[in-house]
């Protein structure tokens, strides 16, 4: 699916570009990457408030494809995360769930549409809202570890600002927050039922910088 | 609501006499989106009669051989106005009027322990809200093209929230409204497409929620020998909202 995507994003973003009238065409066309962070992971105080928890960090990288419309602009991207701390339940759950520990990975495939404030040469604010697939794995352990996978369409928005380096390369830093949950995937309340009741939480904030190389 | 109306035009007309050199005023319009609208929609009876201590988050669970389906927190739709005061170029002084409503999610089947026995659980959850932001910040001119303005503030938000649980042996419905007055962060970027008009961009934040409300629902006591068919909840505003929209400046930047 990421790989399809990382093909699929530009080139359907480039197209759009080459159809729009000349007099509306993009300034520019820009492909970066990006480092950032999220933080907690998961949510699991989230999902049960009883819990004490150690949050889960997740170290982030991704490409971003940007394309400016005069004042608008679309953002997409592709990121995938890699565990930095793993999540710990310090103080068990009073509810019945045996969650103990957790990783999770994963990847997704933002977009995002806005305005774009440009600041002479200097640079540009932008700030946008849009949607995100996302795409998880990693284990659970309750008892014994369990692998996890789960997916979810997320919403949220997006605020960045880039620095201009030279005409063709600028420096971005991008704030970015999706809200996302994926359907039941574990059972982990083995004293209540054997349903399953346990999901993954995207949501959260993430915080990217990075450089982008502009085309067009 | 007095108090607000009272505020409101002060802002309009008291702040008339001034010099359009010194203050500019302008009127806007936008719409946006509101992911995770009413946060979890926790109530009473999802916590004591339907094992779900996190509402809606809580209420999803499935089991092989039992037919569910995921219910997602809802996602709102919002639109509305907004009144700006820039005095010295710098200094920014909006209200504002809102109207929000869920237009995706809360919907689906979820289950509970019906004294022992696993059973599928259909529900639903709405909710509308208005609200009266009045924030005060400061503005940054960037030339005659952009403004980035950051302000906060209050806002008077009346929220109506409903919730709809059946099964096969009963219902349990539950209705709530009532008031609040959350916090507003907001972040606003303008850009000037001409001398008055300009394009803009609007991310805020709500942190608040209502007391804790008694639901207005009583007719819904079939089933579980009437357990829960008092419902109380909170209406939750906490959220972030990001909408576009138009400003029309009454004097030139």
């Amino acid at each position: 699916m990421l790989s399809a995507s990382l093909i699929t994003i530009p080139a359907v973003m480039l197209a759009a570009l080459l159809l729009l009238p000349a007099s509306s065409r993009a300034e520019y066309f820009g492909v970066g990457i990006h480092v950032g962070a999220h933080h907690n992971v998961g949510n699991l105080d989230s999902y049960d408030p009883t819990m004490q928890i150690k949050p889960q960090t997740d170290i982030l990288v991704g490409c971003a494809f940007k394309t400016n419309l005069k004042f608008f602009f679309i953002r997409a991207g592709i990121d995938t995360t890699f565990l930095f701390t793993k999540g710990e339940v310090l103080e068990p759950s009073t509810n019945g769930d045996t969650t103990a520990e957790y990783r999770i990975q994963y990847s997704q495939v933002p977009c995002f549409a806005g305005l774009n404030f440009p600041v002479q040469d200097i640079g540009e604010f932008y700030m946008g809202g849009g949607i995100a697939y996302l795409l998880a794995t990693g284990s659970v352990k309750h008892g014994t570890k369990e692998d996890i996978s789960a997916s979810a369409l997320g919403y949220g928005f997006l605020c960045g600002m880039q620095l201009n380096i030279t005409s063709f390369i600028k420096l971005y830093m991008e704030w970015e927050y999706i809200d996302a949950r994926s359907k039941p995937m574990m059972a982990t309340q083995p004293s209540v039922s054997t349903w399953k009741n346990m999901y993954v939480d995207f949501t959260g904030h993430r915080m990217l910088i990075g450089a982008m190389y502009y085309l067009l | 609501m007095k108090k607000i109306s009272l505020l409101l035009f002060l802002f309009l007309f008291g702040a008339a006499p001034l010099a359009a050199g010194t203050a500019n005023y302008s009127m806007g319009f936008s719409a946006g989106i509101m992911p995770s609208y009413g946060g979890n929609l926790y109530s009473t009876t999802q916590a004591i009669v339907f094992d779900s201590n996190t509402g809606v988050d809580g209420i999803n669970k499935s089991l092989s051989g039992f037919n569910t389906k995921e219910v997602q927190r809802l996602f709102g739709i919002s639109c509305g106005v907004d009144f700006k005061a820039v005095f010295f170029d710098y200094f920014l002084l909006r209200v504002g009027g809102n109207y929000s409503m869920s237009v995706y999610g809360g919907e689906g089947k979820g289950m509970f322990d019906d004294a022992g026995t696993e059973t599928v659980l259909k529900c639903g959850y709405s909710m509308t809200s208005y609200d009266v932001p009045l924030t005060l910040g400061l503005v940054i001119p960037f030339w005659k093209d952009v403004k980035i303005s950051f302000s906060c503030g209050l806002a008077y938000a009346y929220g109506q929230y409903k919730n709809d649980f059946e099964w096969a042996a009963g219902e349990r419905k539950g209705s709530f409204s009532g008031w609040a007055l959350p916090l507003v962060l907001m972040l606003e970027g303008e850009y000037f497409i001409g001398e008055k008009f300009a394009l803009k961009t609007t991310l805020a934040y709500y942190k608040g929620a209502t007391e804790t409300i008694k639901d207005g629902t009583s007719s819904d006591t079939t089933g579980l020998a009437g357990a829960g068919a008092v419902d109380f909840a909170k209406i939750d505003f906490t959220g972030y909202r990001f909408s576009l929209g138009i400003s029309y400046y009454f004097y030139s930047i």
